[in-house]
């Protein structure tokens, strides 16, 4: 990586940054600050899915239920039993790692589509909990009248584009460092992966792990940023939601999904002024991207990139294929 | 006693239905491998051509279950040829994934065209009951029992004894064997979509006089189908019917005891279960039996 | 000093035994060859020892330790490397991350501290990527870094199935059919490669099908025949021993 591309790179962030930080000043409207905000906390979700499912190559539908136990934990810790905002989602986040690391036993017992069914069930029964144990989730009512630490929504807004930040950062650095290769190792060839001395049992864990706490994290910016706690809104649609934005980012490039949170979100409150509308449009992204764009727009950026640069290199491309008497 | 053996029959009621759900997804997994994440969308699209030709056009009951059942299964063909060919060049992942877009599309396209009331559909026997020994069952239910009946006897002769039936076995067998014996499994492939989908409506135009008619009906019959195939065995008809009559057992008892959430709870857990003991299933592994 | 000895092995597949109380020894700086007809438990032989599958009875005792209870990549880690008889590469990675991902296990002792020195210091990976770079060379593969495994031809895919397994860094390497498919300068390519891995020190157990290539490269040979070792020697012993010649009769070996 040349130095000057690193400059440039580390220049477009410094400028991103200090553009979103001004933001709310220009911005009087709450509504944008919202919508900004909600985007944000999304992103942050749909990091921690890539996570497993770009790295790792694992699909999960129970995301919701990870975020369901990181949002009533600290929902439930503040509003009944008073404790410091930042010290009761550090709580969900720990617990929301705990169950993921608990059933891991189980569900990495399975591959593929049973795989993505075992969480299903968990995400499920999750909701299930969350419906019915009235003493602590409020039941269908929920947990209401969740304080905002920050003061306000634009206090709320940088925190959350401070987390975004954070999360990108750290989840990056993961996966370009040797435990990164590990996950795609994993993903591309198990067995291979074993053989070649990765304890692949313990890398899945670790990212399903990981991804949880992250998804709790982002399930309790949720709740306190509309604060109230609700079952509704952990329902197995939301785990397809992160899904769905995942895959129309771009699965396994962490920025693309990032970015896709951003631009579908403020796509859908244009087009989408019916809420049916926002699901039939992921519903048509989605299907067009499996029938023509696997990779998402990420990919598919990525491919015309690659397309444009073979381009340049007049007849070299890598991974031609060698006759085999140039062995030597 | 009698309350027993009445949350029993109703559970083999709304079991009923699970195994018509069941049997279409088994279909489509039989012949393409796909688990049809739309499926339930076809549950509903049932329902709802069932509900407004009976009310709307004022045609009888039977009249709405054929529309319904040839309305979605052609739809199905047609979508097979639009959306699931296409999605069929990809991984396995990825098939499922587009269905699960297609699921969305369906389900939201009925919303934003039809809103969100709930209909009903008028039972064409009313509010008969059958009285047999000191039980009263709703007519209606016994309707339903008495169609799945009827669809799954249809269902096993056309497998067992048809030309068709047979080669879509071959095709559930060995995709590639099949071709190689002449048989033209893009055919067997709409057939299979057709049943699939006419299965579905006809669950869909039943339960829309029990419950209620609405873009979401389908959403929920559908993870528990999902259980029930799991359950049953992927690809195995004979499963499809012992998981549907058990969910179905299995729910109409724990509401009627219990609560609603322990239906979710004991099915989910069980779906679990069967997941870490036995993947394939009570009668999977064994394809299209 | 024997790297690796081999007890008492078996396997029964349903009424199949495939493989029928298989014992051997390995010394260091050996290659030892297993060769048989199709189908005689050759590859199940390889499993059974790695753990890729299950053994119903035999123990494993690798470089002194008895590693029978070990998962496999526990076993990889204690130093045996291998590769497999049908190419097993990540074939969308490049030919530097296949490597690169193998090496990753000689970080640390355990996943846990792996994953701390890899996040702590992220200039690791540079540091890994230059021995991957060496690795390369040595099998043979410089210039072929950033090409797409998957893309590559039968013979390149052999060597990088070597540069695997070699970055784990193994003191026994078990190859299973290294020269399959391959035309007569490939082999030679690929026999160099493995004579110049065992001068490093590394002793070397081939399954081969190739018994001339096998003649030649290795110091001692085992027979196997519908699961059982019907015959062990060195290369003339075993090309003179009646039993052998019997279980090949029939059987192919154009060489």
């Amino acid at each position: 990586m040349s130095r000057r591309k690193t400059l440039y790179g580390l220049g477009a962030v410094i400028v991103l940054v200090a553009f979103l930080m001004v933001m709310p000043t220009f911005l009087k409207n709450a509504f944008y600050i919202q919508l900004f905000t909600t985007s944000a906390i999304m992103a942050i979700a749909v990091i921690g899915m890539d996570l497993l499912f770009g790295y790792v190559g694992y699909v999960s539908f129970g995301q919701a239920g990870f975020m369901a136990i990181g949002a009533y934990t600290p929902a439930f810790l503040v509003s009944k039993v008073g404790v410091n905002f930042a010290l009761a989602v550090l709580c969900g986040i720990l617990l929301s790692g705990l169950m993921a690391y608990l059933i891991s036993f189980a569900t990495f017992r399975l591959t593929g589509i049973y795989f993505a069914i075992g969480t299903m069930a968990f995400g499920q029964l999750v909701w299930v909990a969350c419906y019915n144990w009235t003493d602590v989730t409020g039941g269908v009512y929920g947990i209401v009248g969740l304080p905002n630490p920050f003061g306000g929504l634009t206090g709320y807004y940088y925190f959350a584009f401070l987390m975004l930040f954070v999360m990108l950062f750290l989840v990056r650095r993961l996966v370009k460092s040797p435990v990164g290769e590990a996950f795609v190792a994993v993903r591309g060839n198990e067995r291979l992966a074993e053989s070649a001395g990765i304890a692949t049992l313990k890398t899945k864990r670790f990212a399903f792990v990981l991804s949880a706490m992250i998804m709790a994290l982002a399930g309790a910016m949720f709740v306190f940023l509309w604060t109230f706690a609700s079952s509704g809104s952990f329902t197995l649609s939301l785990s397809l939601e992160v899904l769905v934005i995942n895959i129309i980012g771009g699965v396994g490039t962490l920025i693309g999904p990032a970015i896709a949170a951003f631009v579908l979100n403020f796509v859908m409150q244009y087009l989408a002024t019916v809420p049916a509308l926002r699901l039939i449009i992921y519903g048509v992204l989605l299907m067009l991207i499996v029938m023509f764009l696997p990779g998402g727009l990420a990919g598919t950026y990525l491919r015309a990139l690659a397309w444009i640069k073979a381009r340049r290199q007049k007849g070299g491309q890598a991974g031609v294929s060698i006759d085999s008497t140039e062995l030597e | 006693m009698v309350q027993f053996l009445q949350t029993i029959v109703n559970g083999i009621s709304v079991g009923s239905a699970y195994t018509l759900l069941g049997l279409g997804l088994t279909a489509v997994y039989a012949v393409y491998r796909l688990l049809n994440l739309a499926h339930g969308t076809f549950y509903m699209v049932g329902g709802f051509a069932a509900v407004l030709t009976v009310t709307i056009l004022n045609l009888p009951f039977i009249v709405g279950v054929i529309v319904a059942m040839v309305m979605t299964g052609l739809m199905g063909v047609l979508l097979e040829f639009v959306v699931y060919r296409q999605f069929m060049r990809r991984s396995g992942f990825d098939q499922l994934i587009g269905t699960i877009g297609l699921m969305f599309f369906i389900e939201n396209v009925a919303l934003y065209f039809l809103t969100s009331n709930p209909r009903s559909i008028p039972s064409p026997v009313g509010n008969s009951t059958v009285k047999i020994g000191g039980l009263a069952i709703s007519g209606h239910r016994v309707l339903i029992i008495g169609t799945t009946l009827f669809l799954v006897l249809v269902l096993y002769y056309f497998n067992a004894r048809t030309k068709t039936g047979k080669q879509m076995r071959a095709v559930a067998q060995d995709r590639d064997a099949a071709q190689l014996m002449g048989i033209n499994i893009v055919r067997i492939g709409q057939i299979a979509f057709f049943l699939s989908c006419a299965l579905a409506a006809v669950a869909g135009a039943l339960m829309g006089s029990l419950m209620q008619v609405t873009f979401s009906m389908g959403f929920n019959p559908l993870l528990y189908a999902m259980v029930v195939v799991i359950l049953g065995g992927l690809g195995s008809n004979f499963g499809a019917i012992i998981g549907g009559l058990t969910i179905g057992i299995i729910q109409s008892m724990t509401v009627t005891y219990v609560s609603a959430a322990l239906s979710d709870i004991l099915v989910y857990s069980l779906l679990f279960i069967i997941l870490l003991l036995k993947p394939t299933g009570l009668f999977g592994g064994k394809v299209y039996v | 000093m024997s790297l690796l000895t081999v007890q008492n092995l078996s396997k029964r597949f349903g009424g199949l035994q495939a493989v029928d109380d298989v014992s051997f020894s390995v010394e260091e700086n050996q290659i030892f060859g297993i060769i048989g007809p199709n189908g005689a438990g050759k590859s199940t032989i390889f499993n059974l020892v790695t753990a890729n599958i299950p053994r119903d009875s035999g123990t494993v005792i690798l470089i002194g330790k008895d590693v029978s209870r070990y998962k496999t990549h526990q076993i990889v880690l204690a130093g045996m490397g291998r590769t497999f008889q049908d190419a097993k590469l990540f074939s969308g990675s490049t030919v530097l991350d296949n490597v690169l991902s193998a090496g990753f296990c000689r970080l640390a002792g355990n996943f846990a501290s792996i994953v701390l020195k890899s996040y702590a210091r992220p200039s690791i990976l540079s540091r890994e990527k230059e021995k991957a770079m060496e690795l390369l060379e040595f099998v043979g593969l410089k210039g072929y870094e950033y090409f797409i495994a998957g893309n590559m031809d039968h013979g390149h895919q052999g060597l990088l199935q070597l540069g695997i397994s070699l970055a784990t860094q193994p003191k026994v390497l078990m190859l299973d059919e290294p020269l399959r498919g391959m035309n007569p300068t490939e082999k030679d390519v690929v026999t160099d490669l493995i004579l110049k891995i065992r001068d490093t020190g590394i002793a070397v157990v081939i399954i081969e099908h190739d018994v001339r290539s096998i003649m030649k490269v290795c110091d001692q040979i085992a027979v196997v025949n519908y699961g059982k070792k019907i015959a062990e020697g060195d290369p003339r012993q075993i090309r003179d021993n009646p039993e052998v010649i019997e279980a090949y009769l029939g059987a192919e070996e154009v060489a």
